[in-house]
């Protein structure tokens, strides 16, 4: 019985850690997707004049691939819904940025900004997403 | 869809492994606390099969945290008595020597007529054949019989009968169960000289073989009538 105990206490501690983990990387993605989102959009602000051949790419590339690495990973966890509204909105950017459109790639940036902050808000550790 | 198939296979199997490391109780009366969470099990599983976008994980972690509380609640009930009440409540007599105890049947949300429907369960056709009856944790009635009202028993008529076996299986569906083998401390030139004096000419012939602590076999092959046997036996003791 006391040995059913010590291993129901390690497994629920390992579930405790487990989430910890998990909540750690779900935060640390979503910090570092919005810091490139502000860089992309510091980008499209400061070159107005020809989004395309500049490093405003570059710097959407980044941020993109940073995306594409951690997206399997965090499907594991998130809705598939809320991720695939990211997925879309880097699509919507790109097109925007390719077709040198300074407003609608603004726009595309700002609505980006918004549904990672929504994604993250979320899955926060918090008392409203509890309740 | 291949993942849909994938996505039920492991939801089903983690159930089945999560129930089967809760006991047997959970299959069989269930305590409030039991029923709860077996209610909230079935709803949980479910949904990452519905829904695709739903992460499996979603649907894992907590189904292993109902298990951890319940075995944690489990283990608060087993060692004290104050939680076992709180958790699981106590059994409520609903009739005594004196009759029904309608304060307490009006407690339990229970109508004479649940009573009687509960005795009726219990092979109980009148309330006058009734000693006590209690509703159990478990909401099952188990009642108490007036002495002139149960089954005889051995020791009222006197006699002394030889006490009851545990037969234990030895084969099944053809298939040696080698546990059960050593248990008895059994052979299979033992199997073998069973089978000849039933006339079974092979293992797989054989639909089930069990055998008691007195060395009384019960013996059927397949699409045949059973056959009881009693042979020399000296391993009755082992079990």
């Amino acid at each position: 019985m006391v040995k059913k105990l010590i291993i129901c206490i390690i497994l629920f501690a390992s579930l405790i850690g487990f989430c910890s983990w998990e909540q750690y990387y779900i935060d640390v993605t979503l910090d570092k997707m919005l810091e490139h989102i502000s860089v992309v959009q510091a980008s499209i602000e400061n070159n107005e004049v020809d989004l395309f051949n500049n490093d405003t790419m570059l710097h959407f590339d980044k941020m993109q691939k940073y995306w594409e690495s951690r997206e399997a990973t965090m499907s594991m966890f998130i809705d598939h819904k809320n991720l695939s509204q990211i997925g879309q909105g880097i699509a919507r950017l790109k097109a925007s940025i390719e077709e040198n459109d300074y407003t609608l790639s603004i726009t595309e940036v700002y609505l980006l900004q918004e549904v990672t902050f929504v994604c993250q808000r979320i899955s926060t550790f918090n008392l409203h997403n509890i309740i | 869809m291949f993942i849909i198939l994938l996505r039920v296979a492991i939801i089903f199997l983690v159930v089945l492994l999560l129930i089967r490391l809760m006991g047997k109780r959970q299959i069989g009366e269930m305590q409030p606390f039991e029923l709860v969470i077996m209610l909230i099990f079935a709803d949980i599983a479910t949904m990452p099969m519905a829904d695709m976008s739903v992460p499996l994980l979603n649907a894992v972690i907590p189904l292993v945290t109902l298990v951890l509380l319940q075995f944690f609640l489990s283990f608060l009930a087993r060692k004290s008595l104050f939680f076992r009440k709180i958790i699981n409540g106590k059994p409520v007599v609903v009739i005594d020597p004196n009759g029904i105890i309608f304060e307490n049947l009006k407690a339990l949300n229970m109508t004479l007529d649940d009573l009687t429907e509960a005795l009726r369960g219990c092979n109980v056709a009148s309330f006058d054949e009734v000693q006590y009856a209690l509703i159990e944790t478990n909401g099952k009635a188990s009642v108490i019989l007036k002495a002139a009202n149960s089954p005889a028993t051995c020791q009222d008529l006197k006699l002394k009968p030889a006490e009851t076996t545990l037969p234990i299986l030895l084969i099944s569906d053809g298939k040696i169960n080698k546990e059960n083998l050593l248990l008895a401390k059994i052979d299979l030139n033992f199997i073998s000289n069973v089978l000849k004096k039933a006339k079974i000419k092979t293992l797989k012939d054989v639909l089930v073989m069990t055998i008691d602590n007195d060395g009384k076999v019960y013996l059927q092959a397949k699409k045949q009538s059973c056959q009881i046997l009693n042979v020399n036996f000296k391993g009755g003791e082992n079990w």
